[in-house]
């Protein structure tokens, strides 16, 4: 093998498409407002006390001119379509042209936690409704969680590497971190990362509320009135996340790459750091954590004080937020308190595989306007007294370094560290 | 087994595999603790080594209204006085 180019990695663009709007921009607009995308659920059809979910407005997978009903009809795993859509707008928004010298240097790694599990879904009913011969051949391209990569690379004309790095909840950070590893080391020039999760179907509701992992929304709650207060991270009386749909990719690049096209850098990949828990496959191990988020610093050749704002996991839950916060007490110590830190799942709830792409385009795009987007629905726990979580509008403030963590099922971390430009 | 045996191995069993140090007899377990679903079904499999025997579909459904630790140790010595009822 080639030894590695050891070049820097940069992110040149983003695309998103999230329960508060359907681009990067509809979203980042309302995130700067403070506005949550929470309703009760229209998908589909449920009885659960969990049915305030995040769905992307006014989502039409038809709409695009790449698209129609035919397409959108064999391609019946809603990730499909969505990728193809989100790495289209990250593209334009990159400046990057695809063509017979960059197609060949660009890959794309779009993770996710449930794939196409809606066309199976499709599959089923059709089978059992209407006999075998009424299961789709589409079907197994559909489950391929590689599928979506490579739909958008016959739409955008790249021929690098595609594939899907699957680490559950962590899956967009994985994909950012496989893909800057890739072009550190020479194997491409250019990268769309992310994470992309339709999971609003009935099964993944009810699985998730049998679980207690999703929100309940009993009479009385703060959230039975106003949906939008159905998740709130850090608060004392958070009871779980908000499910969510949604997708975001970043284009990365190499350094060499960025002046020899003439494209422009939004920010520096600085470090990542990896682990896996090897404990149980819901709860989090708070060693394993630290140890990633130690290894992130380190990679980035920082050290924690130098870390100006935590892009928290934070997706919610009663146990889930208060080991990110004694993980975080460890690495940072009495600086933690200094540090900003806050969740966007409060606005946007929580995407799964999506969740780490979208927060990264969100955390660049607020180091290069000054603001740091809040965690809104805050109301403080004692537990984290004295801690600094944005609470409720979005600050105006200059930052560098930030820091974006990411856990999933299984016990896999991975935390990246970005740095503005 | 006692009442105080019972808690001692519930607060243990709490302490070891949850990392939930010294919750509140009281305390919703739910709301308090974040204590989900899949800690209920990995609780009743302790309860089963506990008492060395197997639950029963019926006796599972009763586990669906706990809600403290105080409502476990009450399951668990109904279940441990309803074996020892049937072993006379």
């Amino acid at each position: 093998m080639k030894p590695p180019k050891n070049r820097r990695v940069f992110v040149v663009g983003y695309g998103v498409a999230s329960p508060l709007g359907k681009t990067f921009k509809q979203t980042w607009e309302r995130a700067v407002k403070g506005e949550a995308g929470f309703r009760k659920v229209t998908r589909c059809q449920v009885e659960s006390l969990c049915d305030v979910v995040g769905e992307i407005p006014d989502w039409d997978p038809k709409e695009f001119a790449f698209s129609n009903e035919k397409e959108v009809y064999n391609w019946n795993a809603a990730f499909v379509i969505l990728t193809m859509v989100i790495c289209k707008e990250a593209l334009e928004d990159s400046g990057l042209q695809i063509n017979g010298e960059t197609g060949p240097r660009t890959a794309c790694l779009i993770g996710s936690s449930i794939n196409g599990t809606d066309s199976f879904r499709i599959a089923m009913e059709n089978m059992t409704v209407n006999g075998p011969l009424k299961v789709s051949p589409y079907l197994l391209p559909n489950l391929c969680s590689n599928l979506p990569s490579g739909k958008a690379g016959m739409l955008l004309g790249f021929t690098g590497p595609v594939f899907s790095p699957q680490g559950a909840c962590a899956s967009g950070n994985y994909a950012v971190a496989v893909g800057s590893r890739m072009i550190r080391d020479g194997d491409c020039d250019f990268v769309l990362a992310g994470g992309v999760d339709m999971p609003i179907m009935p099964e993944i509701i009810h699985g998730f509320a049998n679980m207690n992992a999703t929100v309940k929304i009993v009479p009385h709650d703060r959230a039975s009135e106003d949906p939008s207060q159905a998740s709130r991270p850090f608060s004392v009386d958070r009871k779980g996340f908000v499910l969510s749909e949604g997708g975001g990719v970043i284009v990365l690049a190499a350094d060499e790459a960025i002046s020899h096209y003439g494209l422009k850098a939004k920010a520096e990949v600085m470090g990542i750091g990896w682990s896996s828990d090897a404990y149980h496959f819901t709860r989090p191990n708070k060693d394993t954590i630290i140890r990633a988020l130690r290894e992130t610093i380190e990679d980035a050749g920082l050290k924690p004080h130098d870390v100006e704002y935590v892009n928290a996991h934070g997706t919610s839950t009663v146990r889930g937020d208060s080991t990110e916060i004694d993980c975080l007490r460890a690495v940072f110590g009495d600086m933690l308190k200094d540090i900003p830190i806050s969740s966007n799942k409060s606005q946007i709830g929580h995407t799964l595989g999506a969740a780490a792409a979208i927060e990264n385009a969100l955390t660049i795009e607020g180091m290069r306007q000054g603001v740091i987007l809040p965690t809104i629905n805050h109301i403080p726990d004692p537990l984290f007294d004295g801690l600094d979580f944005v609470s409720n509008e979005a600050r105006r403030r200059r930052y560098e370094i930030a820091l974006s963590n990411a856990f999933g099922f299984g016990g896999t971390n991975c935390c990246v560290i970005f740095r503005g430009v | 087994m006692t009442r105080e045996e019972i808690v001692t191995q519930v607060l243990c069993f709490f302490r070891e595999e949850f990392e939930i140090e010294n919750p509140g007899l009281d305390d919703n377990l739910r709301e308090k603790h974040g204590f989900d679903s899949i800690d209920a079904i990995e609780m009743l499999l302790k309860i089963e080594k506990m008492l060395a025997s197997e639950l029963s579909h019926e006796e599972k459904k009763r586990a669906m209204d706990i809600r403290t630790i105080n409502h476990i140790c009450d399951y668990i010595e109904s279940l441990a006085v309803a074996r020892a009822a049937s072993s006379e």
